[in-house]
């Protein structure tokens, strides 16, 4: 049966979670549900955290579907929820420790490329940053917000969001000079 | 362009990127759903039992305004009847104010009697004792004028029509037209040909302008038409004759626990009772669907009371999900059945650890069957063709059984008569209360609707278990009555 439901094009699932049919509500959750893990781990410091947020999402997605008027794919639509599910979770944290201007910090000379790093060190690079500069820079490098939409999303202004976000990407340039300088010292076997 | 490509690069390496999730998560995300569904449900059903609340409230108003208005008019009647008894023999000359398609003297007398009930009534208003003074000095002129018929009657009549104005309920001079044209006069005083006679000979009477105890009068004399006319229908009803009865009868509703708790749970050691307790308080607080069928007699007691029993079989089913199962092994083989505390009751704390299984979230359905024997008092608010009661009394619930099913195939159906090993008592005592409104179609049979609540006095769990539910029933009953003479 699940198998089945695998095949199901991505209107007939949407037929069918309208229609309330938990068999087809469970096929699009266990298609999209391994995506969303990642996009809501982006946002979130720990495994546990992602997991109630992809959950407040999912059923927010299953309630919503009746609306959904198919304008956009079903997956980005549904990526949408679960960042602003995520984007819920987040503002007590970022309203308790609101966001202010940094100084930017001193770029490195050189770009450090992330190309053959695996997600999973990514998101833990992620991950580690400031709440802050963690969800601007979620919103600004992956989702493709400019700074004026994050500052309307979250409350900020757009040179708060631009000085997060550049302080985030000094960060993570940091972390990657460092991840680099042990991936050419140590070779590939940490990667 | 640097700055680009650095952001594509990360967007790039989130693209394809998955990772599984704990099985947990659409767990809880089928429960949330289920939860949710079940709310909704509970906002519907709430909503119904307000809109039916609301219809009683109003059939009850409407019933208790007429019920008052009817008593009133039948008073009046009865007045204007003992009135025209002891007058009749003693005023039969009186032509003055005859007309012509109504013989005889009945008519100005009634009109004296019911003005002194209407100054009686005036005797609360502060000058009310000077007008009953008027009404009696306007009767006592009235009479000997109509047998006169002389000139002095009418002024006569016209000072006690002056010291009569003084009440307050008095129409005053402009409150009638300036002509008496029947055309240009409101319906009340144009409504028929008689009345419009009346009124001619009033005018031929006075030639002046109208006098507001005239008005009056007529205004009098038309009630006491339309009470006549009423008295010619409402010959004591049928409906008196109604002694006894029997009905049968079906009834469909809903219930929901107001107040379930399972937080004394008794049944259990503590240990146990954190596996137990879930699948209990889950049980204990469903709400679901309540029907009934069975039979009635009722007989009357008084003038408005009535007494009503019978025997009814009530089922009271129930849903919830759960995610746990029981598991009961029988040498090698394994039974799983749908989580209720029906396989509780009587195990010790190993047998519920090994009983209980976590499984995938499921609906189970619970079952239970009574034989419930009411006994009500009812009012009679309205006494006619179409009849309307209140009801209240206490019903005596025999516990029969209960069946626990789920909607998957793989568990096993399990009933549970009453007795030790059942969690129910065996006995309930609920408390009834509900509205009738019947319509009597045929000589010997009436048909009613009888929306009503039924609450149970106690938990319907056994007391030594600890756990609380008392479930409210509201229905609505179709009752066809067959009447006795």
């Amino acid at each position: 049966m699940q198998n089945g439901r695998t095949l199901l094009s991505e209107q007939e699932l949407i037929d069918g979670c309208r229609r309330g049919d938990r068999s087809f509500q469970h096929a699009l959750y266990e298609r999209y549900c391994r995506k969303m893990l990642v996009v809501c781990l982006r946002y979130s410091k720990t495994t546990a955290e992602a997991e109630d947020i992809l959950q407040e999402g999912f059923v927010k997605v299953f309630h919503a579907l009746k609306d959904f008027r198919q304008e956009s794919k079903l997956e980005t639509w549904i990526t949408r929820i679960m960042v602003n599910t995520a984007l819920n979770s987040q503002r007590k944290k970022l309203y308790l420790y609101p966001m202010v201007d940094v100084e930017e910090m001193d770029l490195p000379e050189d770009e450090v490329s992330i190309s053959g790093i695996h997600f999973s060190q990514l998101l833990e690079m992620i991950q580690s940053l400031p709440q802050g500069c963690q969800v601007v820079f979620n919103l600004f490098a992956i989702e493709g917000y400019n700074h004026k939409e994050i500052g309307e999303m979250l409350g900020i202004s757009e040179g708060t969001s631009k000085s997060q976000y550049a302080r985030a990407r000094s960060l993570l340039q940091a972390k990657l000079l460092k991840e680099s300088s042990y991936y050419h010292k140590y070779g590939e076997g940490k990667v | 362009m640097e700055r680009e490509k650095f952001e594509r690069s990360w967007k790039d390496a989130f693209e394809k990127a998955e990772l599984n999730p704990d099985d947990q998560v659409w767990t809880n995300i089928e429960l949330e759903l289920e939860r949710q569904r079940g709310g909704e449900l509970k906002r519907r059903l709430l909503f119904y039992k307000m809109l039916a609340a609301a219809s009683v409230v109003f059939a009850l108003t409407v019933a208790g305004v007429g019920y008052f208005h009817m008593t009133e008019l039948r008073q009046d009647a009865q007045l204007v009847l003992q009135d025209k008894t002891t007058t009749s023999a003693s005023d039969g000359k009186d032509t003055t104010l005859q007309t012509p398609d109504q013989p005889g003297d009945t008519r100005t007398e009634p009109m004296a009697r019911a003005d002194e009930k209407a100054t009686d009534r005036s005797q609360k208003a502060p000058n009310g004792s000077a007008a009953l003074a008027d009404a009696s000095a306007l009767r006592r002129i009235q009479s000997p004028a109509r047998e006169r018929g002389d000139t002095h009657s009418r002024s006569a009549l016209s000072r006690a029509t002056a010291a009569a104005d003084d009440r307050p309920r008095l129409p005053g001079p402009n409150d009638l037209p300036s002509t008496l044209d029947a055309e240009r006069l409101p319906p009340l005083y144009a409504a028929d040909r008689r009345f419009d006679s009346a009124l001619r000979q009033i005018k031929d009477y006075e030639k002046e302008s109208v006098d507001p105890v005239v008005a009056m009068l007529a205004r009098l004399e038309q009630r006491e038409r339309d009470l006549q006319t009423e008295d010619g229908h409402e010959e004591r009803p049928d409906s008196q004759h109604e002694q006894l009865w029997t009905s049968v009868g079906v009834a469909a509703g809903s219930f929901n626990t107001m107040h379930a708790s399972t937080s004394n749970m008794r049944m259990l050691s503590a240990s146990a009772q954190n596996v137990a307790a879930p699948i209990v308080d889950r049980e204990a607080k469903a709400s679901g669907l309540s029907y009934s069928m069975g039979v009635n007699v009722g007989t009357r007691i008084s003038d408005r009371w009535v007494l009503q029993g019978g025997v009814n079989y009530l089922t009271q089913a129930s849903e919830y999900t759960t995610d746990n199962v029981v598991m009961t092994s029988t040498g090698y083989t394994s039974r799983f059945m749908a989580a209720h505390s029906n396989a509780l009751v009587g195990a010790d704390e190993r047998d519920i650890n090994q009983k209980i299984v976590y499984s995938a979230p499921y609906t189970v359905n619970n079952s239970m069957r009574y034989l419930s024997i009411p006994m009500q008092a009812g009012y009679l608010l309205v006494d006619k063709a179409f009849g309307v009661q209140v009801n209240a009394g206490v019903a005596t619930d025999l516990f029969l059984q209960n069946t626990v099913k789920a909607d998957s195939d793989q568990l096993a159906r399990s009933s549970q008569p009453a007795g030790e090993d059942s969690p129910y008592r065996a006995v309930n005592l609920s408390g009834l209360f509900g509205t009738e409104f019947s319509y009597r179609f045929a000589e010997n049979y009436r048909v009613s609707l009888n929306p009503g609540i039924r609450y149970p006095f106690n938990t319907i769990y056994k007391s030594e278990l600890g756990i609380q539910s008392t479930p409210v029933t509201f229905d609505i009953g179709l009752r066809f009555r067959y009447i006795f003479h």
